[in-house]
């Protein structure tokens, strides 16, 4: 039953677009389930790498450009 | 006069806008795959920005309303210009290896884990560009950016509801595509 209500709301979780009465009820639920707590830090740890290898830099010619037509106005 | 009616200086103004720069650029690789348009794209998107100077008030979510600036210059090119087929070219991805973080490590460099990150990027960015653009931009706001779903609905003009559904859409390809990244532990 509880399974169900974590993968009901697991896109949720992971986006931190969750009420705290849901998300202390899926936590609590993660203390007894092995299953659902790995794929609950699965996903977290995926978005968190994603996060940090999906980051560019403007090209430097960019930045110069930019900062040119914020002088003009 | 209410603080959010109050107009920046225009000094204020750019410091609030250049600040995202970096952002933007990711956002128009994924859009665009292309590091040529990218830049152009972001040099339009200023360019519109600092037009518009006059309209922006203090508390507009300047993050958000550059991003919507963005893709919509990139949803108006690409319906003028009837652009080539979205043929996947690599050299954008390589523009994504220039931001990551060089982390603290006492160990020194630690070439396996860079030469996995180099491997991880590409088949993510790879991956990413395989969804529909409506999916790929939903889950790049999301899970990239760090936008929260009501301004990343701000920013492609449709319902909440319709964003949650194209993040847990777009997640769902995106995990069966880099299933043996997301399960083995080499994602972390």
């Amino acid at each position: 039953m509880e399974c169900g209500f974590v993968r009901q709301h697991f896109h949720d979780l992971i986006s931190d677009e969750i009420d705290d009465e849901h998300r202390e009820r899926i936590y609590e639920h993660l203390n007894s389930c092995d299953s659902c707590r790995t794929h609950v830090e699965n996903a977290l740890a995926f978005r968190s790498r994603m996060q940090e290898l999906m980051q560019a830099s403007a090209p430097p010619g960019l930045v110069a450009s930019i900062m040119q037509l914020s002088e003009k106005g | 006069m209410p603080a959010d009616d109050r107009r920046f200086s225009r000094r204020e103004f750019d410091r609030e806008v250049l600040q995202h720069l970096d952002s933007l650029y990711g956002y128009a690789l994924h859009l665009s795959h292309s590091a040529e348009d990218a830049a152009d794209l972001v040099q339009d998107t200023y360019a519109r920005a600092f037009r518009s100077y006059r309209q922006y008030t203090l508390g507009t979510n300047a993050k958000a309303w550059l991003f919507a600036i963005l893709r919509n210059t990139f949803l108006n090119q690409r319906r003028s210009i009837r652009r080539r087929p979205p043929e996947i070219h690599c050299d954008w991805i390589d523009e994504l290896e220039a931001g990551e973080s060089i982390e603290p490590d006492r160990r020194g460099p630690d070439p396996y884990r860079k030469f996995l990150n180099d491997l991880l990027r590409e088949d993510i960015a790879r991956a990413l560009a395989e969804l529909p653009e409506d999916f790929r931009s939903a889950v790049v706001l999301c899970d990239v950016e760090g936008f929260s779903y009501s301004e990343i609905a701000e920013i492609l003009e449709v319902p909440v509801g319709t964003v949650r559904s194209r993040i847990h859409r777009g997640r769902s390809r995106l995990r069966n595509m880099l299933e043996e990244w997301y399960s083995d532990g080499r994602g972390k």
